[in-house]
């Protein structure tokens, strides 16, 4: 997952993730990417959070566990 | 787009949606986008599990904006109720509703005010209006600016509350109908003397305190940011423009 491999340098809005994402896997639309991060949440890989103005991002719940994750799981960024 | 988000389920729109729809409303929209927002959006039915609800452990400190707007809710509620039926005629201004009221207030802050300060602005210039030419105006027709005062507080707070409990326009609307224009409605017969004013003038002021009862528990329920919620890693202000 490219999204993981983005949350590896630490928390990012949704907007800068897609952004990160596309750069490393080209045209991901948002659907797909929402998808991804469905996925994700419910394996218990990242999890949002929330800053003091309300926007919400996202990062990685364990960063040991999600990093041997985003290895396994490579290029499949859903 | 909007139109678009209502083809995923109701469990995903639950929690996706709004942020889903900040993403799309930060960036050009493609053709590209559309299909694909209606293939995740085929992707989210045949994967309902996927928008299982309690994914997001909501802290606690995002329940204290809905428990204090339930309280106060209670707190209103109940003191309109005990005014109405067990105190003696003209022993009522010992009232809880102004500290209701407060609590009232109390709930909104935080991220929130800042993303609706000029709804606030404008509450807060309309009553200092009715205030000033309330002052200036002849006798007539101050009793009239306090009114409008009045409702311009009250309806105020409850539309506030209730952009911030999610709640839509169109709920909203009915919401501040039912609660605030309808009671005072029902009270112009009492206030031009037609009807004698009983135990139903203040049960006027049930519904409202019902309203927020109901606003606090949407937002208990539902989770909201509290001022006591620290911001996330600075790393969060690194946004690029689209």
């Amino acid at each position: 997952m490219w999204v993981l491999v983005a949350l590896r340098s630490g928390p990012h809005t949704v907007g800068r993730l897609l952004d990160m994402v596309r750069e490393l896997d080209g045209r991901v639309g948002p659907g797909t990417f929402y998808g991804a991060i469905a996925r994700l949440e419910r394996l218990a890989l990242i999890e949002p959070v929330t800053n003091g103005s309300g926007r919400r991002a996202y990062r990685l719940l364990g960063q040991e566990g999600a990093g041997t994750a985003a290895a396994g799981t490579g290029g499949a960024s859903s | 787009m909007s139109r678009l988000v209502r083809l995923y389920p109701p469990g995903w729109r639950d929690r996706y949606e709004a942020e889903f729809l900040a993403l799309l409303e930060d960036r050009p929209r493609t053709a590209w986008d559309i299909v694909d927002t209606v293939r995740g959006a085929v992707d989210a039915h045949l994967n309902p599990q996927l928008a299982a609800t309690g994914l997001e452990p909501s802290p606690w400190t995002h329940r204290i904006p809905g428990l204090l707007a339930l309280a106060a809710g209670l707190m209103w509620s109940a003191h309109v109720v005990f005014i109405a039926f067990l105190v003696a005629p003209g022993q009522e201004w010992g009232s809880l509703i102004v500290y209701a009221a407060v609590v009232m207030l109390v709930s909104l802050p935080g991220d929130y005010m800042a993303a609706h300060g000029r709804q606030i602005a404008v509450v807060l210039g309309a009553i200092g209006a009715c205030v000033i030419l309330s002052a200036l105006a002849p006798w007539q027709i101050q009793s009239l600016l306090i009114i409008a005062g009045y409702l311009i507080t009250i309806g105020g707070m409850l539309t506030l509350a209730s952009i911030r409990a999610g709640i839509g326009s169109g709920a909203r609307w009915r919401l501040l109908v039912a609660s605030i224009a309808l009671p005072f409605a029902c009270a112009i017969p009492m206030a031009i003397g037609i009807q004698p004013i009983g135990v139903g003038a203040w049960l006027i002021l049930l519904p409202y305190g019902l309203a927020w009862v109901l606003i606090g528990l949407r937002m208990a329920i539902r989770g909201s940011p509290t001022i006591v919620d620290p911001p996330l890693n600075p790393i969060e202000s690194e946004v690029r423009p689209a």
